[in-house]
């Protein structure tokens, strides 16, 4: 007896798990897609996650936004000035941006526009837009697209320009004067980054107004302080800080809700069936088994052993299968099916890539979730099986 | 070691050799990479804007960080629905948000 | 070797019905000896032997085997006890249809652990004796009567143990294989195992190498 793990005990549950194949192989099955579900919906929301973290640094300090009756309006520019004089601002700057339905194709873009006159803009455009020349930008009218607004300008033969439909009905032409780079899809997919004063005529925005303003500090441990005293100045106002926006992408989903909740029930109410068959007692050709074995000499102990042998086999198989399909599906296939859950209806389709994040957690949660349960349930109806006289049990 | 425990054995052991190759198979070539991830973040700092274009459907989804209440019930019969996007994407939990210490000093 | 006193067994079918397996027996088996257990289906002979084997507990009495109280065994204990000194031989065999031969004998052992030599030395010998070295990796089933028997016997001489129990091991086999178990248990009793057969199978009675012939009716000695 030197060695801990008994192989003989193994062997004997393997052939009990050979000895109802068809029942093993369903159960296995089962639980491997339970896994599989399981985690490729959390692989699909962690890099989701990911790939927001990965940019929520580059997010605005300050975004203060004018709020009536629940409803966003439009915000006075004049405030802006107020803002500068706070201490410990270092910049505000007036933001216009929207949403534009585009009808023929059943599309929103968003449109954003930006400063003519910043040098931070060129080094930052060069990067990330081919072949591109700023100045065209300020000169014409001009634009940048994300790649899926060119492909719907194209779709609906806009080559060189588009026509934006303005509030009263008139047209403003636009040319293209670059494409964001494809890398930068999952940011810039149906954005179009035009200079703000044509983003105010095809919104009719007047003037004095504003989308929203965003607000830098000079010191970022402050910006709390700023923000209370920002929201003191205007109280119809609603202040975004950074911090907001992090905890923003924390809670990104719901486990507790929507498409989640649905699938966590279907998950849960599958797995308990097949806990339910297994701990609603053994059959009688399974207790007899167990009385057999106790009547030549098996312990309690080593018929639990091997019970435990038997459900960790079937359910470790289930859970390490699931786990690499799940991996090959999400990352390698890039989730077919499912990520339109996440994606919906969109006309603008984003071709994006999940980037991959590896987080044990997610792998701990649902082996846990499974594995041990699934256990349990094996042990528990044959040691109140075993602990019964053997004798009882064979007649 | 019985053949049957061996052939299980090796099983396992090739599983689990097949997940450790593919973690490292996907950890070097589907992470974000540096070049990629310069890219984006030059974009956010030119956009200002935040969360992804995953799902362009439904404004409250697309920039959720900074939706409204209002947009979140939308009566509009214009829009076409986004369901399933709107239930997986939870919208974001600043939508209510006062200010931070309102009850200040009077 | 082996003491009952007084013991009772009594079932409890229902609330308001209980039936009384064996009412006060006593009985002495020495060491060595072969004991046969007449009487018809229903007499208590098979309660007999679970309380040998320490397969249920008495209602009532002791139970001692080599001066141990084995009545009073806890479950763990009872196996511990089973394992090393019990071998059973059921009168269906009890055997696992699915595995082969060899996986059935070696049963008993598995609990144990042994070295692989140990198995297969101990594997070969009881094989060889009961003569089914031929189909050790034959799947049980597939069998026929005798070899199922013969199987079952393998298994319970696996361990060398001191108390050999067969419980009817001639109701399931014609008369050939009959005279064969006979032979089988004449050779047991020259290894000087304690042999208890309990039987309503006319072929045991007034056999020359049996020591003892004792009448059970209705739960009593007679």
């Amino acid at each position: 007896m030197k060695n801990k793990i008994n192989i003989y005990l193994i062997e004997y549950a393997i052939n009990a798990i050979l000895r109802q194949k068809y029942k093993s192989f369903f159960v296995t099955t089962v639980f491997t897609l339970l896994t599989f579900l399981l985690t490729s919906v959390f692989f699909i929301t962690n890099s989701i996650k990911h790939e927001l973290d990965a940019t929520v640094d580059a997010l605005p300090q300050i975004i203060v936004q004018k709020i009536k009756a629940g409803r966003h309006y439009d915000i006075d520019a004049d405030i802006l000035d107020n803002l500068l004089e706070i201490a410990g601002v270092s910049d505000a700057v007036a933001r216009v941006w929207g949403y534009y339905y585009f009808e023929n194709a059943g599309v929103n873009f968003s449109v954003v526009g930006v400063d003519q006159f910043e040098n931070q803009y060129k080094e930052s455009f060069n990067k990330i837009v081919k072949k591109f020349d700023f100045d065209k930008l300020e000169a014409d009218s001009s634009m940048v697209v994300g790649v899926g607004v060119k492909q719907i300008m194209l779709e609906n033969y806009y080559t060189k320009y588009f026509n934006f439909i303005k509030p009263d009905g008139t047209l403003k032409k636009v040319t293209l004067a670059g494409v964001f780079d494809a890398q930068t899809s999952l940011e810039s997919n149906d954005m179009i980054v035009m200079p703000k004063e044509i983003v105010r005529e095809i919104f009719d925005i007047e003037e004095g107004k504003v989308t929203d303003i965003v607000v830098k500090v000079a010191n970022p441990k402050e910006i709390t302080m700023i923000a209370s005293k920002i929201k003191q100045m205007y109280p119809d106002t609603r202040i975004v800080t950074s911090e907001d926006l992090k905890v923003s992408y924390q809670n990104i989903f719901d486990y507790k809700s929507g498409v989640f909740l649905a699938l966590f029930i279907v998950s849960l109410f599958t797995f308990f069936i097949i806990i339910y068959d297994k701990s609603s007692g053994l059959s009688s050709e399974e207790k007899r088994e167990i009385g057999i074995l106790k009547a030549i000499g098996w312990k309690i102990d080593d018929v639990l052993k091997e019970k435990f042998y038997e459900s960790f086999i079937i359910s470790f198989f289930a859970y390490i299968f699931g786990v690499i399909s799940a991996f090959a599906f999400v990352y390698i296939f890039q989730a077919p099916i499912l990520r339109n859950i996440f994606v919906g209806y969109s006309q603008l389709k984003t071709t994006f890539e999940l980037p991959f994040a590896f987080d044990v957690q997610t792998l701990f949660l649902v082996f846990f979730l499974s594995v041990p349960i699934y256990i349990a349930a094996t042990i528990i109806p044959s040691w109140k099986v075993a602990t019964l006289e053997a004798d009882e049990v064979i007649r | 070691m019985n053949k049957k425990s061996k052939y299980l054995f090796y099983t396992f052991l090739t599983l689990l050799f097949l997940l450790v190759t593919e973690g490292v198979y996907l950890n070097s070539t589907k992470v974000i990479s540096g070049e990629s991830l310069a890219k984006k973040v030059a974009f956010v700092k030119i956009s200002q804007l935040p969360d992804l274009a995953i799902s362009t459907e439904a404004t409250f989804v697309r920039h959720r960080s900074l939706g409204t209440v209002f947009s979140i019930y939308k009566d509009d019969g214009d829009l076409r629905e986004y369901f399933p996007s709107t239930y997986a994407i939870s919208h974001s939990h600043i939508i209510n948000k006062k200010a931070i210490k309102i009850d200040n000093e009077k | 070797m082996i003491n009952l006193k007084n013991v009772t067994k009594s079932y409890e079918i229902n609330k308001n019905n209980k039936v009384t397996a064996l009412d006060n027996i006593n009985l002495n088996i020495k060491e060595g000896e072969l004991v046969v257990l007449k009487g018809a289906s229903g007499s208590g002979k098979s309660t007999i032997l679970s309380l040998i084997a320490a397969l249920s507990k008495p209602t009532s009495g002791e139970v001692m085997v080599d001066e141990k109280q084995i009545s009073k065994l806890p479950d763990n204990f009872a196996s511990i006890y089973r394992r090393d000194n019990i071998g059973f031989i059921f009168q269906k065999y009890n055997l696992i249809p699915t595995l082969s031969v060899k996986e059935n004998i070696l049963l008993p052992l598995v609990p144990l652990n042994p070295d692989e030599e140990d198995v297969k030395e101990k594997l070969d010998a009881v094989m060889q004796r009961f003569n089914i070295s031929h189909k050790e990796d034959a799947i049980v089933r597939n069998l026929s009567g005798g070899e199922q028997q013969r199987v079952a016997i393998a298994r319970a001489n696996v361990n060398n143990p001191k108390i050999i129990i067969a419980d009817e091991p001639t109701a399931n086999l014609d008369e050939k294989l009959s005279i064969h178990f006979v032979e089988i248990l004449r050779e047991l009793k020259a290894s000087n195992k304690t042999i208890v057969v309990a039987t309503h199978d006319p072929i045991f009675f007034d056999l020359d190498f049996v020591d003892r012939e004792i009448k059970v009716h209705n739960g009593k000695i007679l």
